[in-house]
């Protein structure tokens, strides 16, 4: 399966620092929250990836 | 040497504009019968792999049977306690070789996987090239 790897065509501010359930082919959002667990509670066992999305403005170093 | 290639992901800074880019891939976790699809950046300067504790949550992992690693330390000093839990990760473009990963699992981390020196830079070579945004995987 193709991917789309440029997330920066569905996402946008509202997403911002989200977890975000993106479609197998990541092309599209099934749904966004604040909490992992709940996000995963509301979509299910349906076939997703979750991506944490990054704060605006911030630098990181791990 | 069979190199698979992968590029960097992209995303908007909304606040200063422009875009940020990081070395990451997508990684099945796998805990038993739970499964869990999510983004994993390639982190050459973590000692061991690192997930939040999140993770941990949806891959019902119960932190109070958890070996616990009491002083986790981030480049600017700030102590943490983590929880080690042994798991199963499948590396995009390598599902057909799961990996066994001895995993910190770190409460408040905001980043949901850190693949580090133990286990991932031992399974994988890395090369990463950065003024094309992209970067190369081999397990040979």
């Amino acid at each position: 399966m193709k991917k789309n790897t440029d997330l920066t065509k569905i996402l946008n501010k509202i997403h911002q620092d989200k977890w975000v359930a993106l479609t197998p082919n990541r092309e599209k959002v099934v749904g966004y929250s604040d909490s992992l667990v709940d996000l995963k509670e509301k979509i299910g066992d349906k076939e997703v990836t979750y991506v944490k999305t990054r704060p605006s403005g911030v630098k990181f170093a791990f | 040497m069979n190199w698979k290639e992968f590029p960097y992901s992209r995303s908007l800074d909304f606040k200063n504009g422009g875009y940020v880019y990081t070395p990451s891939l997508e990684i099945e976790i796998i805990n038993g019968s739970r499964k869990f699809s999510t983004d994993a950046i390639i982190d050459s300067g973590s000692d061991c792999t690192m997930m939040s504790g999140e993770v941990a949550q949806v891959l019902g992992i119960d932190f109070s049977k958890c070996e616990k690693d009491p002083d986790i330390k981030g480049i600017l000093g700030a102590s943490s306690e983590g929880f080690i839990a042994n798991i199963k990760i499948k590396v995009e473009k390598f599902e057909d070789e799961p990996l066994d990963v001895k995993v910190t699992f770190i409460p408040g981390l905001n980043t949901p996987v850190l693949l580090g020196q133990n286990d991932f830079f031992q399974h994988f070579q890395v090369l990463f090239n950065k003024k094309k945004n992209i970067f190369k995987l081999s397990s040979d």
